[in-house]
């Protein structure tokens, strides 16, 4: 369970990194925000309405082509159509796919789809985004501009919760919750997560590949 | 056992090639690099579907061990038993080359091996449990090359140093080729890469020679806040 649920709060304009290792339960407390998931022994902190993307994108696909996919969650909302069009042309330019939208899902690869789904999730009109490891399919370029797209809506007064296995991008974020073994056991703010990191041996992608980089400069 | 040079159609307007020749003797492990979409999938399913053979992009097409990118289907409905009987099956080309004691030995490496006597449907695992059994069932099929697409995406840092140690030993008894977005896995673990860009091969090189791409490890390695802390 989740031990001192009064840090763990869902304000607008955040942005919250969820980290922790595999199995720790991070998937588990995003569908428990979102209300997906009860009768989990975890406390989540409320949350007004939210939109969830799963870890896995292709569970969420609805419609065959981008366009489509991008239109569904505000035609389920009610979005004025004009108003739609501008929404779908601003998410998409940020994270540059707007060359994907007349193209069909199934011929997209892995981290395109990852990105369709990322951006079909922030159409979904909601106070609260959780997104369940959403840079798993993406190189660091784009894991940028996902990040450029959350705080769009994170200056929108909207709060952004997302899970990683990527330490690296606590950067992006102003909170990190560090789980284990199924509960948030520290809130941290950016700055305390990276004067601390390095003494607990949480690990960069940057770390791993600076190092192993040296090794092999010196075998050359 | 060679790259060929080949053009490959996958759609209208989309070209997967290869220019030159690429002979792969004496590497082991090879990773493949690019940018979402560059093609890195398309390049090592022309290698793994027997369906793509007709691209001739390879020079030998043996039998592969193969984890794919996407683990939905190849889970759907199953529980870790029923897969389990389904890959030691002798009727099928993977049963005869499926090594169960090696399987067991890598669950327990991979930390899944209390979770394959359960009775659960793999569909409510946890993504990087699922990524962590899918691995051990391709490490533990004996094939002369063994095809790992994005095997990393889901794993913490311990599991992916633990799937490195796996890969050493695979290694000496199969070729492998690894795609990952992680440049970190192919240093610890390559010999060789394979960079794509648009549907084509743009270069291959030893490991050794990536300190100096410089566009590579900027494109990788963006500049940092906490560089120098």
């Amino acid at each position: 369970m989740i031990e001192d649920t009064q840090k763990l709060q869902l304000l607008p304009g955040k942005r919250i990194l969820v980290l922790g290792p595999s199995g720790c339960g991070k998937s588990s407390l995003l569908k428990h925000i979102a209300g997906f998931e009860s009768g989990i022994p975890v406390k989540a902190p409320e949350a007004g309405s939210a939109a969830l993307l799963m870890q896995n994108p292709f569970y969420q696909i609805i419609m065959q082509d981008v366009q489509d996919e991008l239109m569904f969650p505000q035609k389920n909302a009610a979005v004025p159509a004009q108003e739609a069009e501008e929404n779908i042309a601003a998410v998409t330019e940020i994270l540059g796919i707007a060359q994907l939208a007349e193209r069909e899902i199934a011929s997209l690869s892995f981290g395109e789809v990852q990105l369709v789904m990322i951006a079909a999730t922030f159409l979904t009109p909601a106070d609260v985004y959780l997104l369940d490891e959403p840079s798993s399919h993406l190189d660091p370029p784009l894991i940028s501009a996902f990040h450029r797209l959350a705080q769009y809506f994170a200056e929108k007064n909207k709060c952004i919760c997302i899970s990683s296995q990527i330490a690296d991008e606590y950067r992006y974020c102003d909170e990190i919750w560090l789980m284990e073994q199924g509960s948030v056991r520290e809130v941290l703010s950016r700055e305390a997560f990276q004067h601390e990191r390095r003494k607990r041996g949480i690990l960069s992608e940057a770390d791993l590949i600076r190092g192993r980089l040296r090794e092999l400069g010196r075998q050359q | 056992m060679k790259i060929l040079s080949f053009h490959y159609r996958i759609a209208e307007g989309k070209i997967l090639q290869n220019a030159a020749e690429i002979n792969l003797k004496n590497r082991r492990c090879i990773g493949i690099l690019g940018p979402v979409g560059s093609g890195k999938s398309m390049l090592i399913k022309l290698l793994a579907d027997k369906a793509l053979r007709d691209a001739a992009a390879y020079s030998e097409y043996p039998f592969c061990a193969y984890l794919s990118q996407d683990l939905t289907r190849l889970f759907t409905g199953n529980t870790p038993q029923s897969i389990l009987e389904l890959y030691a099956d002798k009727r099928y080309t993977v049963g005869k080359h499926f090594d169960r004691s090696l399987f067991n030995d890598y669950a327990r490496r991979m930390r899944i091996e209390s979770l394959i006597g359960e009775k659960r449907r793999l569909a409510s695992y946890s993504e990087g449990e699922r990524q962590r059994l899918g691995i051990c069932l391709a490490a533990a099929v004996k094939a002369p090359v063994c095809i790992l697409d994005e095997a990393t995406t889901a794993l913490d840092t311990q599991s992916r140093f633990n799937l490195f140690g796996i890969m050493e030993e695979i290694r000496t008894r199969a070729r492998i080729f690894m795609i990952s977005h992680r440049l970190a896995d192919c240093l610890y673990v390559c010999d060789y890469l394979i960079h794509m860009e648009n549907l084509n091969i743009r270069e291959h090189y030893p490991i050794q020679e990536i300190v100096e791409k410089k566009n590579i490890l900027s494109y990788y390695l963006p500049q940092s806040e906490d560089e120098d802390v």
